[in-house]
This record gives C-alpha cells, sequence and structure tokens, in this order.
C-alpha cells in the first residue's frame, strides 16, 4: 500500500513537472500608466492584439507590440470593445450605440463593419456581443432580451458567409449562458450558469457537448 | 495551471491565447488595469516561481505563478464519459464546417434554404435531453453582404 502511495505521489510530482511553465510577462498602458485603464481581449499568431482602452467610454483597438495602437471603434458607435482577431486581420466585438443599446460587429481586414444581431432581437431591448472569431468566417458570441442584459444569456455560433446563427441551447443553464471562443476546428467553448449561480464551463467539440471544472467532476445537470 | 502577472494587484484576467501559446488579458482593479502579454519562455527550465528571463530584456520581478495543474488525468476522464455527454450528428452542428475549404474563395457554403430542419431538430436518442442546437437563424444583415 505504501509503496502505491509512493508511485503514485512520484508520478503526480513527474506530472507537474511536465506541464510546468514559466512565463515573461511585459505589461502594456494605453496612455498614462497611473491612470490607464487597458484591456487585451485576443492575440492571433502573429501577435497582433486585439482590446480598448478608457473605463468609462471604451475605445477599441488592435495592437502590434511594442505599441503600435490602431483606434477601431465602430462608426458612430458610442462605445467600442474590440475582442476577437483571427490571422486575416478580422475582428469582432460589440459597441453601444448612442440610443445604448448593445450590437455584435464584425470588421474585416479592409475595414468594413458590419453589426450583427440575432434576428428578433434587434429591438429596443436587445443585447448582442461577438467574442471570438477563427479564421473561417465563423464568430462565437451571445444574445440577450435585455437591454440591460438582466434576462438569461443566449449563446450561438455566428457564420458570417451565410448570415446563419447556430443557437447552442443548454439544459440546466438556468442562469444563461455564453459562447467565448471558437477555433479553426470549430470546437467552440464558453460557461454556463446553473440554477444555484455557479458557473460552469463547457466545450462542444463536433457534437460532443462536456461540461467542464478544473475542481471535480460536474453534476449530471440533466440526469 | 494558474497564470498570475507580476505584481499584478487585483484580479488577473486571461483572454486570449495563439498557437504559439502567448497569452494576453490584464490585471487590476478597474477603473484602473493594465494590460499584458506573457510569451512562454522556450527552453526555460521551471525554476519554482515561474520565473523566467524576459523577452523584452527586462528583469521580471517575482509574481509570475506557475502552480501544478488542478485537473487530473482522472477528473477529465469522468468529464468525458458516455453516461453523462450527449452526441449531436456533426452535420447538425455546423454544416458549414462540413464543407469548408481553407481557401475562402473556393469554399463551398451550404445555403441556408437547403437545411434541412428536421435534420436540426434530430437528437441522437428520444430520451437525450443533452444539448440542443436550435434551427440556424437567417439574419437580415447578412443580405448587406460585406
Amino acid at each position: 500500500m505504501k509503496r502505491a502511495i509512493f508511485t503514485l505521489a512520484f508520478a503526480l510530482l513527474l506530472c507537474s513537472s511536465m506541464f510546468a511553465q514559466s512565463y515573461s510577462f511585459k505589461t502594456v498602458n494605453f496612455g498614462d500608466p497611473n491612470v490607464s485603464f487597458t484591456q487585451l481581449l485576443g492575440i492571433n499568431n502573429s501577435d497582433v492584439i486585439a482590446g480598448y482602452h478608457n473605463f468609462n467610454q471604451n475605445m477599441g483597438f488592435t495592437l502590434v507590440l511594442p505599441n503600435a495602437f490602431t483606434a477601431e471603434n465602430f462608426p458612430n458607435s458610442a462605445m467600442t470593445q474590440v475582442i476577437g482577431i483571427n490571422n486575416n486581420l478580422t475582428t469582432d466585438g460589440f459597441y453601444v450605440d448612442n440610443a445604448g443599446l448593445t450590437h455584435g460587429f464584425v470588421r474585416t481586414p479592409d475595414g468594413r463593419f458590419k453589426t450583427v444581431d440575432y434576428p428578433g432581437a434587434q429591438t429596443s431591448t436587445s443585447f448582442n456581443q461577438l467574442l471570438s472569431q477563427n479564421d473561417y468566417y465563423e464568430a462565437a458570441g451571445y444574445y440577450s432580451n435585455s437591454i440591460n442584459n438582466t434576462t438569461p444569456d443566449i449563446p450561438y455560433i455566428y457564420d458570417e458567409v451565410g448570415g446563419v446563427f447556430h443557437v447552442i441551447t443548454i439544459p440546466g443553464a438556468v442562469g444563461g449562458a455564453q459562447a467565448t471562443g471558437i477555433n479553426n476546428s470549430g470546437v467552440t467553448c464558453g460557461f454556463f450558469i446553473d440554477a444555484n449561480g455557479i458557473n460552469h464551463g463547457w466545450l462542444l467539440n463536433r457534437g460532443i457537448f462536456m461540461p467542464l471544472s478544473p475542481a471535480a467532476p460536474e453534476p449530471r445537470l440533466w440526469d | 495551471m494558474t497564470v498570475d502577472a507580476p505584481n499584478g494587484v487585483g484580479t488577473t484576467i486571461v483572454n486570449g491565447i495563439n498557437d504559439a501559446g502567448k497569452l494576453v488579458g490584464f490585471y487590476g482593479t478597474a477603473p484602473v488595469n493594465t494590460g499584458f502579454v506573457a510569451t512562454p519562455v522556450r527552453g526555460a527550465a521551471a525554476n519554482g516561481n515561474g520565473i523566467g528571463p524576459d523577452a523584452h530584456g527586462t528583469q521580471l520581478s517575482s509574481g509570475g505563478v506557475v502552480e501544478p495543474p488542478i485537473v487530473t488525468p482522472v477528473a477529465v476522464e469522468d468529464e468525458v464519459s458516455p453516461v453523462t455527454r450527449t452526441v449531436v450528428p456533426p452535420s447538425v452542428i455546423d454544416p458549414v464546417a462540413n464543407t469548408r475549404e481553407v481557401s475562402p474563395v473556393t469554399r463551398t457554403v451550404v445555403p441556408p434554404s437547403t437545411i434541412d430542419p428536421v435534420a436540426l431538430h434530430r437528437q441522437v436518442s428520444p430520451n437525450s435531453t443533452g444539448i440542443v442546437l436550435d434551427p440556424p437563424t437567417h439574419s437580415p444583415n447578412a443580405a448587406n453582404g460585406r
């Protein structure tokens, strides 16, 4: 028994060493570092970064390190956050219009913006955000039917070629859900909130849905 | 593993990662947030505090934390148990992905009108209560083109 425990402990130690990874950090501030509000939200394989600055009036940008910021704001918007960026320099995110409505958007590399709102949610009570962009004209995001996002979020994958929304319905997501990432294989991730207000990660990989939790096995939410 | 920005006060949020493993995020407490880029240090052995040479030539202070992974293989196995997962035919998930090609010029797209609404409602088992993709909805914006 002791031998088994020792072997297990050694294996865990070995695994820990294998997974260990060092990082070097470089801070990024837009403007005065003492008052700056800068968030970096996405990065592509050429290290072009998407983000925004200004706490009170969000202003989007793309960034080529070390400090080549390029403003990116939806035309005539009140606020813009640039969130996703792919390897073709297509970006997505959301903007707030002058009426206070939040809309998703996609910007093509040639600078054309397009509003992305879930059909039927384009009313005075709509709320849309795109959060990720892959290289195959697919974006991950969500919508809500309340202007202040007070109703449960509903995740979707948006196909930019056909203008098709694939809504993802997750049983047990009583508090709502968001699709936060999509890669070039179409694998989508996100999180949902259960009836107890607990957040859970999830992964949708070619039709197989997995709730994710690093701490413990997930409960079977829909048995 | 966890990743915290060196000297980061308040919350550290990692938002994005590219294929090289480079991370972006921010730390701090609003209304003061600072963005960061975290670059994996190649060839540097983990030294216990996760700090390696800065790719930009400056010496990092302590605080870049790398911890052993919390997720164990056993936990992952539990997550992918066939009992708990629900399989939806891939054709239901992403009809476009099934036909896409590398070049956007030659990429084949299934016209929305050809999507079988029956297939979109289909589930593997009548008793399945897992994830369901709703019928795709077309955006009026698509008509505008890009």
